[in-house]
């Protein structure tokens, strides 16, 4: 832990509520990548776009996630771009499940913003950018 | 009904040649049925057969839910007789049925004692509803530690000793539903939604509340404990998940 937090110039992005969103994305993210890899190997013709996109929504939370225990200034700027994208991945699926079903033959991660995952791909994200701009504030005080 | 209709060309139908043939296949169609998701469809499965000894659906395949309002009739024929015989089993390795027969089959017909078969078949079903016994337990107590770890954090208090062993509880639960877990599949139960689901989220379950707890040592906050309680409140929803897709 030490070493961590000595580091100079490196934003330290797992300490407190930062540790409680690494756990979170790294739940979506076993959730959402061993969920389409099972789905695109054993099904993938049943649903292909729903599959697709499920795939895609792990691999950003495998970014995010990295970004988040890596640290550091780049990182957080890179986790917050992701973050926004992750938002407007989750509103524009989220939508699309609902004004187009038919197109959704199975469910994703972002089906109904994120409901089979008790909303939390749509609070995630919101929370992420809140915690890493504030982490951006308390850097030149620390 | 389409049940006469069929026993009466049965019943007409010389012996030997394409009628024979198709008999057979008549016979076979039981085994042919889908894996019945619940005790009530399985009883309606046997009974789309129509009595014992009539072969091929009385009626088109319908499921319970799909023939509602009406209550779906299903006649209760012996245990372990008659052509709706290999549903029935199905539904009793599936731990669906009551152990020591059908519900409402005919008392003693498959009870305990009646052969290595009755017996083995006992066993089986008390592990399987070992399984059923350790979804909900380890879920309650997930939420049990998540409450506790949540009053922790309210109190602005890092995660200690006690936890650690509450935690270490939980996982212990865990890691019992794993093995009971393989252990049926081993005995060749199949869960309802699939093996390999069904495996991924008997590891998930495991790992979960353990990842979380050394993640927490190191955060010696009010953070850590937070962690921790959403570990538990997602290991209960991993319960739940895990209980519908051993059930199908």
């Amino acid at each position: 832990m030490a070493g961590t937090r000595e580091e100079p110039g490196r934003t330290r992005l797992i300490g407190g509520p930062g540790l409680l969103l690494v756990w979170l994305y790294g739940v979506m993210v076993v959730g959402a990548v061993s969920r389409s890899a099972y789905q695109i190997a054993t099904e993938f013709d049943r649903a292909p776009l729903a599959y697709t996109l499920s795939a895609v929504a792990g691999v950003v939370y495998g970014f995010i996630t990295y970004t988040l225990v890596r640290g550091g200034e780049t990182a957080r700027r890179a986790a917050l771009v992701c973050c926004a994208a992750e938002l407007v991945g989750v509103l524009t699926v989220g939508t699309w499940t609902l004004v187009d079903p038919s197109a959704f033959p199975d469910a994703t991660v972002w089906s109904d913003y994120g409901m089979g995952y008790l909303f939390i791909p749509v609070l995630l994200p919101l929370t992420a950018v809140y915690w890493l701009r504030r982490a951006r504030t308390e850097q030149p005080a620390s | 009904m389409g049940g006469e209709r069929l026993r009466g060309d049965r019943a007409a139908a010389p012996p030997g040649g394409a009628d024979e043939e198709e008999a057979e296949r008549r016979q076979r169609r039981p085994e042919e049925v889908a894996r019945p998701v619940g005790l009530v469809e399985a009883e309606a499965t046997a009974g789309r057969f129509g009595p014992a000894g009539c072969h091929g659906p009385a009626r088109p395949p319908v499921r319970p839910s799909e023939a509602a309002p009406g209550p779906v009739p299903a006649p209760r024929p012996a245990p372990g007789a008659g052509a709706h015989a290999p549903v029935r089993r199905r539904a009793g390795t599936a731990g669906l049925a009551p152990e020591g027969g059908w519900r409402g089959g005919v008392p003693g017909a498959a009870a305990p004692g009646t052969g290595s078969k009755g017996a083995r078949f006992l066993r089986r079903n008390k592990v399987a509803a070992m399984l059923d016994v350790l979804m909900p337990v380890t879920g309650v107590a997930a939420l049990l530690l998540a409450a506790w770890c949540g009053w922790a954090a309210y109190r602005d208090q890092p995660t200690k000793d006690w936890h650690f062993i509450g935690m270490a509880v939980v996982t212990l639960l865990a890691l019992v539903q794993l093995v009971v877990g393989i252990v049926l599949l081993a005995r060749g139960e199949e869960p309802g939604q699939g093996t390999t689901i069904f495996v991924a989220y008997l590891l998930g379950s495991f790992a979960c509340v353990p990842a979380a707890a050394f993640m927490s040592l190191a955060e010696r906050t009010r953070w850590g404990s937070v962690t921790v309680a959403a570990s538990g409140v997602v290991l209960a929803v991993l319960e739940v998940r895990l209980y519908d897709i051993w059930g199908g």
